[in-house]
């Protein structure tokens, strides 16, 4: 029933994940022309809330969770020097894990949730996406565990890493949760998962994907083993302890709130080391960007990377968060981090493998190039309106001017919003359109080949 | 073959799954960053409290009138969907004005029931400064 080939679970993970954003965008634009329309599709399913919790959990978990496991079944074996353990169970993890995400989806709409960031599924559904991601896990730990490549590259580090990571953020972040008394303890534990679902898993493997990306498009050595070393331990170390910057200035004890501070402010070492090291690799490759489209995805999502990680830093900051906190602001930082870094170096990577795989160039490179610029200039559009907004908001709140008031000061950043949010759904289309078209033509042209063969044979 | 599994410690660098990693050391700046933000990090751990400060409200009963007014009435009446309330207390007698906070007329609703007595009168005597 399930594939043997080689690279198949790769390349079905790929379709599988850019469906996914298809839909998951979709909620995502619902959600934003649903501020400037409130009666729009207004009916038991489609209410604000459940329309936005189901576009965070379908982005993250669908969308870029799929590309990821997409990607490492590409590069994991690369970098081992070996196949996959099992591209059946890797077919078969997909399948389980689509059927999985689809629950979640319709629980969402139903109106089941956890309430919590980034753990919106309902119980019955956690304990089967963990049996997924352990499936999956298991499969990418044997692959490496039957490597021909004694020495580890880093980006395996951060994809191992990353893989243990995931499962231990959802355990603690989902389960426990149900049973302690509701309140803080319950925000300090749903914050655990909120933050860590981003720092140990959406940044590493992503940061994973750049660390192998970068040599591959530019043929250049990797800058510098020492600073490799200590932006892993670095973000292993500090990263797990950021949940409670979410409840800055909240009703949580003072020591656990600078617990939170410390480590958002000193994450800026790893931050600055993993850059510092991408962009010494790149040192002499940047004209390379104006051509290639995957080496520009990767690189403008190192850029949005560094910004992603100075607003958090400074977010965390009490007197910052005072302000900021609850605003369209966060919105638009929120953003930044999984769309613009790493769903760009996802792009990347399905540019890069995806012709590797099926044995064919991308179909059109204009349509890449209008993915590229669709979604960098709607991306730009989208977060700096929601940040002015954020700013103009949060500074109307402290002067205390009527709520109702700040609402209508809001209109035309939200129409901003959603005018950049129509471009960075767009973009998609041609992403989908050109993957279509690609793995088709490549499909015929083996057929073609293999009749061929059998002619002159 | 051989050379894939040097030491770290040679400058030419190794490979690694066909990638060559060089041995650069770590940019002067980033190192003194590190140092900052480590020193930051220990100062901030003993002499912060690691949460805004918030001052007492000052002198907190006088502008109750003004408190209540832009906090709840200016949500509608500042904002179109209710009549503009400049110099209300001139078209109004008191009394009516009260019983409209407590009772509601038409789309505005009774919130009688979430303040005193006195904190209606605050209102009213805000109201009539308000024009």
């Amino acid at each position: 029933m399930f594939t043997d080939e080689k690279w198949s679970s790769s390349k079905n993970w790929f379709i599988a994940a850019v469906f996914w954003i298809i839909i998951g965008m979709s909620m995502g634009l619902l959600t934003a022309t649903k501020q400037i329309w409130p009666e729009l599709l207004n009916n038991r399913w489609t209410t604000y809330g459940h329309v936005r919790s189901a576009h965070v959990m379908l982005v993250i978990y669908a969308w870029l969770s799929m590309a990821y496991v997409g990607s490492m079944f590409y590069m994991i074996p690369k970098l081992a020097k070996t196949k996959v353990y099992s591209e059946k169970l890797g077919n078969f993890a997909l399948v389980f894990y689509n059927i999985v995400i689809l629950e979640g989806f319709f629980a969402l709409l139903f109106g089941q949730t956890e309430v919590i960031e980034y753990g919106e599924f309902p119980l019955w559904v956690d304990v089967q996406l963990l049996v997924a991601i352990g499936l999956v896990a298991y499969n990418l730990f044997k692959t490496v565990g039957r490597r021909q490549e004694k020495m580890l590259y880093v980006s395996l580090w951060y994809f191992l890493g990353s893989l243990l990571w995931l499962p231990l953020t959802w355990i603690v972040g989902n389960f426990p949760a149900q049973w302690i008394p509701s309140g803080v303890q319950q925000g300090l534990m749903g914050w655990f998962l909120g933050h860590n679902a981003i720092g140990l898993w959406m940044t590493t493997v992503g940061v994973g994907q750049i660390y192998y990306l970068l040599p591959k498009l530019t043929g250049r050595p990797l800058y510098s083993h020492q600073l490799s070393m200590i932006g892993f331990w670095a973000i292993a170390t500090f990263y797990v302890w950021n949940g409670p910057h979410h409840l800055m200035n909240g009703p949580i004890p003072g020591w656990i709130s600078k617990a939170g501070v410390i480590p958002s402010i000193v994450l800026l070492i790893p931050v600055w080391a993993v850059l510092a090291n991408f962009w010494g690799t790149m040192k002499g490759s940047w004209s390379q960007t104006r051509t290639s489209v995957p080496l520009r995805f990767t690189v403008a999502g190192t850029i949005f990377y560094l910004f992603a990680c100075l607003q958090g830093p400074l977010q965390a900051l009490p007197s910052v968060s005072s302000v900021i906190k609850f605003t369209h602001w966060t919105v638009g930082h929120a953003h930044m981090g999984p769309f613009g870094a790493f769903s760009f170096t996802s792009f990347a990577a399905i540019y890069y493998i995806l012709p590797k795989i099926v044995g064919r160039e991308m179909f059109s490179k204009r349509a890449m190039e209008a993915h590229f610029w669709f979604s960098t200039v709607g991306f730009l559009v989208f977060a700096f309106s929601l940040w002015i907004a954020g700013v103009v908001q949060g500074f109307a709140w402290i002067d205390g001017i009527p709520f109702l008031q700040t609402v209508l000061m809001m209109e035309p950043y939200v129409q901003g919003r959603a005018i950049g949010g129509t471009m960075m759904y767009v973009a998609q289309f041609f992403l989908a359109w050109n993957m279509y078209k690609t793995i088709k033509l490549a499909k015929l042209e083996k057929k073609q080949q293999a009749q061929q063969q059998a002619a002159t044979a | 073959m051989k050379k894939e599994y040097q030491q770290h410690d040679s400058k030419e660098g190794d490979i690694v799954s066909g990638i060559k990693i060089e041995h650069n050391k770590v940019p002067k700046l980033l190192v003194a960053v590190f140092y900052v933000v480590a020193i930051w990090a220990i100062g901030y751990a003993i002499f912060m409290p690691g949460k805004l400060a918030v001052e007492p409200a000052a002198a907190p009963q006088d502008n109750k009138g003004e408190l209540i007014f832009e906090g709840t009435c200016l949500s509608c009446h500042a904002t179109g969907a209710a009549p503009d309330l400049r110099g209300v207390t001139d078209r109004m007698p008191e009394e009516d004005i009260k019983n409209v906070i407590k009772k509601g007329r038409n789309t505005m609703p009774a919130i009688g029931h979430l303040y005193t007595e006195k904190e209606i009168d605050k209102v009213y005597e805000y109201l009539e400064d308000y024009r």
